[in-house]
């Protein structure tokens, strides 16, 4: 299969260049294909909810490939909800890389960016979703938003993406600071939000349909709390995969009930998990979910299992439906990546604490300089809480900066300290 | 009293609140060779100036630091400082991005913020009138110099330079060169005499934001106005720095004549570097006679002072047109070749000898080889131009020209044709554009790592245990196409040796590399928009492998000369004649 994989990405990487409307036929074929999978051919290892998750992911990604003039470019933390209402789509470069990756053919698209002049040393996500986008392979949205949060990729990527589509951007600046005048800041800009989708669509938005998408939104962040806190001493059965998924629910596509149907039906299905003896592992940053060897070390693993991602940690804020603009707001400004790293830290603290981890990977994505920037600190938080870390350099979605073979002797190795460091400790409980 | 110093690095630091306290400000810089401290503190892979803030910051005279979350680095050395605990005063601004109304109000009310804070660590008020006062000086002093009629100078744009680089690239330019980069273009404009303190803030929060904004900001359509009236623009790039390396993109098509320089904020690569800043200074016209200058004579070589001694400077030509020779030594990284021609502009004989260990060495041996084989004696070469990474350090040669500007002469010799000329060389590869009289019109080459080089390959055939030669024949011998998707040459290695460990046939290896580089070449062909007709150059265009998967990337046919190799040594050696 992965062979059969290959061959697809770099049919797909070599129409880039000469022939991108095949090219996106083509992926847009596999991943309507990799649909009918998921829903009628599930992993059987996975549960329903984790399905359900799958499913619409693959979703949101094939939507504004199908149909581009009824979709929106935004980044990662731009609440969607106004968007939900006005029946605009969301691309995302998390998806749009992570999706492309899965076909096989980043490279392509990251060389192609890169002859474009994006710099090698960028963001991968982002170079990978230039590459389609300076090609022609991705189609041209209705329009951009986004918003400053939460690193300097986004400040670029979506001002290029606009001008080489010639589409109207709008841009919401989130300040640094953690204050409910940032949120006044940036409430305001959402409603100016509000007014310019309806200009661009030509289409009123109610406020009550906003308020029920952000009371939507309230009840999976609500489930998905749950979720954060049965985790501990459970089997997940999981795989590096759906983290990236949630990545996907608890950001972009918060608002939308079928994520609050993943979400409560996940917190029903952790509950009934069984114990689990081996490494609790909990991952900070993207997930290189393609790569073979940490996929042979955790997915479906009784030795090691990465438990949680910070990613899908750090947006849990508390909504008011009533203040729908006020909530989209709070959700940028208190995400505990804005602001010093020292409140992404202690929250990844306190989901180590509430999810009995064992030790802490700390992923070093190619090109995510706000991360890389941070491994010292990092390191020197975690370590003086009690939790070893792997420092682990690599990329989220192109196989080009990953070195397997270093890769798997890091982690072999972290997964062995910890497995004796339990067992030290087990001994002294038992003496 | 104490004197204070306000450390900072950015041009949006509200240093005249600094100046009402009767504070000192200083930006903060540091030239370093390495960054042991920063990637111990950090990561390895943030931009050169972030690390060079970071050791910046270690010095003992560096007290108080006010950062502004300018981008993803500095907000993690704000970070990271904050953590280390050893400053008496640190502060990070909260710089929006965008120059709206609300923007203006949330930037004056943390300017308040940190007026406040430092007033409290201080423990001196705050003279809102001494502040405006430096505001209006700094202004009325802007308002003075005037431009003289006529004047020209170089705009330095791009990622943080610092005044490395600036005396750099004063000592290589006959113009003023003018810091315009991120740290550098700081003007805010005058304001009016403010009431009290509220007013002054109010005022000056909107000055210090209407500057013209760097790439952080939302809205950069001014960016493009700066520069305007100068002779080119030298643009900086930093690695790990995505800002300037997205401009520079954009900036290909600028009306005005551009370099791209890429540093890492240390000292290294000055050789690259002044090979470019030569070139450039040449396409210009603008080179700064005697040392580090275009055309360096080299004044104390032993033939120069024979030739003043006889009084035969003036006579070069005269000598050429009674039929003597010249010669153009193109000393590279691993081979130094060397072409002797006659006044009818025909190659009488040429050499081509690994460089060895020293390049004025093998400059000699190849020289001496040269006219061995052109059959004349040394005092019937009337005039030699060195060219190539030793052109300065051979101490041959009564001039040195960059292999750029000499590549651009050979290629337009050999096919006049050509207009982009690709150029793989041992240490670095570049593609020159030329026009139909072979004069350059922009160019760009790697930055200093060598994946994509000659010495890149030269490295892989090392772990195939091959010879250059085999790894060239054994090349387009390939059965099943593999892609090795690390440049970084110790990561590729790592693969190459996995693939070798799996039974992999070298030719497929070997064509699985030449595919990378490749790639990474046609990549920088696109980056500089290559025109067709094109040429290859250096002895990697021999690999023909290489050559047909450069091809198949560009989607052109290239030229490949039987004299590819010694395109630099014949464009030296036209130069020589005069051209």
């Amino acid at each position: 299969m992965s062979q059969l994989v290959e061959k697809f990405g770099t049919y797909v990487s070599s129409k880039i260049d000469t022939n991108p409307e095949a090219a996106r036929k083509l992926l847009l074929a596999a991943y309507r294909a990799k649909l009918v999978q998921l829903r009628h051919f599930p992993d059987k290892r996975l549960s329903r909810a984790r399905d359900l998750m799958a499913v619409e992911s693959m979703k949101a990604v094939i939507a504004p490939l199908a149909r581009p003039e009824h979709s929106a470019l935004v980044s990662i933390f731009t609440p969607c909800e106004l968007l939900q209402c006005a029946g605009i789509a969301p691309m995302f470069a998390e998806a749009m890389a992570s999706y492309i990756t899965g076909a096989d053919a980043e490279a392509g698209f990251a060389l192609h960016a890169e002859g474009c002049g994006i710099p090698e040393t960028y963001c991968s996500y982002h170079k990978i979703l230039l590459g389609g986008i300076l090609s022609g392979v991705i189609p041209k949205p209705k329009f951009v938003v986004n918003t400053s949060l939460v690193c300097d990729a986004n400040n670029l990527t979506f001002r290029k993406a606009a001008k080489q589509f010639q589409i109207p951007q709008f841009y919401i600046d989130v300040p640094y600071e953690v204050s409910e005048d940032s949120v006044r800041y940036v409430a305001a800009q959402m409603r100016d939000l509000k007014k310019w989708i309806e200009e661009q669509t030509g289409k009123r938005i109610s406020v009550e349909k906003l308020k029920e998408r952000i009371a939507c939104g309230k009840r999976t962040i609500d489930a998905l709390r749950i979720c954060q806190g049965s985790k501990a001493g459970k089997y997940l059965s999981n795989d590096l995969t759906d983290e990236l998924y949630e990545v996907f629910g608890a950001h972009v596509l918060l608002g939308n009930p079928a994520i609050e149907s993943f979400a409560e039906m996940l917190a029903g299905e952790l509950k009934q998990m069984p114990a689990y003896s081996g490494v609790r592992l909990l991952w900070v940053h993207t997930i290189p979910y393609y790569q073979k060897v940490l996929r042979s070390q955790l997915n479906f693993s009784m030795r090691a299992q990465v438990v949680s991602c910070d990613m899908n940690y750090c947006g849990l804020v508390d909504l008011d439906p009533e203040q729908p603009y006020e909530s989209m707001a709070r959700r940028m400004v208190y995400n505990t990546f804005n602001g010093p790293v020292s409140r992404r830290l202690s929250a990844a603290l306190e989901q180590c604490a509430q999810q009995e981890i064992d030790g802490v990977v700390y992923f070093c994505h190619w090109g995510c300089k706000q991360t890389l920037a941070a491994a010292g600190n990092a390191r020197a938080v975690f370590e003086a809480a009690g939790y070893p870390v792997l420092i682990l350099d690599g990329d989220g979605c192109d196989r080009r900066n990953a070195g397997d073979g270093q890769t798997l002797t890091r982690m072999q190795a972290f997964i062995e300290m910890l497995e004796q460091k339990k067992q030290g400790s087990e001994r002294k409980q038992n003496v | 009293m104490k004197t204070h110093c306000l450390w900072y690095m950015c041009k949006y630091s509200p240093l005249e609140i600094a100046a009402g306290f009767g504070a000192e400000s200083e930006r903060l810089e540091a030239v370093l060779d390495t960054f042991d401290t920063a990637d111990a503190l950090a990561h390895p892979n943030i931009c050169g100036y972030g690390k060079a803030l970071l050791e910046a910051c270690s010095n003992e005279a560096v007290r108080e630091v006010l950062l502004v979350n300018c981008c993803d680095v500095a907000r993690r050395i704000y970070d990271i400082l904050k953590k280390r605990g050893d400053l008496d005063f640190l502060w990070i601004l909260d710089l929006p991005h965008q120059r709206t109304r609300a923007a203006e109000w949330m930037f004056e009310r943390d300017l308040n913020r940190f007026l406040e804070a430092y007033e409290s660590y201080l423990g001196v008020p705050f003279d809102y009138m001494r502040a405006w006062e430096k505001l209006s000086r700094q202004n009325q002093e802007k308002a003075d110099i005037k431009p003289e009629s006529g004047h020209t100078y170089i705009s330095l744009q791009g990622a943080h330079g610092g005044p490395q680089i600036m005396r750099m690239l004063a000592s290589h330019f006959s113009v003023p060169v003018r810091d315009d980069t991120c740290s550098g273009n700081r003007k805010p404009d005058g304001i009016r005499e403010p009431a009290d303190r509220e007013e002054f803030l109010h005022l000056y929060a909107r000055s210090l934001l209407q500057q013209t904004p760097c790439m952080r900001m939302k809205d950069v359509s001014e960016r493009p106005e700066l520069g305007a009236g100068a002779a080119g623009i030298i643009y900086h790039t930093m690695k790990f720095c995505d800002y300037y390396g997205f401009e520079y993109a954009e900036r290909k098509d600028n009306r005005l004549p551009l370099l791209k320089i890429e540093t890492d904020a240390g000292g290294q690569s000055r050789g690259q570097l002044a090979t470019r800043l030569d070139a450039f200074a040449e396409q210009l016209h603008l080179q700064r006679a005697g040392k580090n200058g275009h055309f360096l004579r080299n004044e104390n070589t032993r033939e120069n002072t024979a030739r003043k001694d006889a009084g035969t400077g003036p006579e070069e030509k005269e000598l050429i047109m009674d039929g003597k020779y010249v010669a153009g030594i193109d000393s590279g990284s691993t081979s130094t070749d060397v072409v002797i021609m006659n006044r009818d502009r025909e190659i009488v004989a040429w050499s081509i000898l690994r460089t060895g260990a020293g390049a004025a060495s093998g400059a000699e041996r190849a020289l001496a080889k040269a006219i061995e084989n052109a059959g004349c004696t040394r005092e019937d070469i009337v005039s030699v131009i060195a060219t190539g990474y030793g052109r300065t350090a051979i101490g041959l040669g009564d001039e040195a020209v960059t292999e750029i500007t000499c590549h651009a002469k050979g290629a337009h010799y050999l096919r006049p044709e050509t207009r982009t000329i690709i150029d793989i060389g041992g240490q670095d590869s570049k593609v020159i554009r030329i026009d139909a009289e072979g004069n350059v019109t922009n160019f760009t080459m790697n930055d200093k790592c060598a994946a994509g080089t000659g010495r890149f390959l030269e490295m892989m055939a090392r772990t195939l245990e091959l010879s250059m030669e085999e790894m060239e024949q054994l090349g387009s011998e390939w059965k099943r196409d593999i892609t090795i998707s690390n440049m970084c040459t110790v990561f590729a290695e790592s693969e190459v040796v996995s693939l070798i460990a799996l039974n992999t046939p070298a030719p497929d290896i070997i064509h699985g590399l030449n595919k990378a580089v490749a790639k990474k070449t046609a990549a920088l062909a696109k980056r500089l928009g290559g025109e067709e007709g094109y040429m290859m150059t250096g002895g990697v265009a021999r690999n023909a492998g290489l050559v047909a998967e450069l091809e198949k990337s560009l989607g052109v046919s290239i030229f490949v000369s039987e004299h590819a190799q010694l395109c630099g040594a014949i464009g030296a050696a036209l130069i020589a004649l005069g051209e």
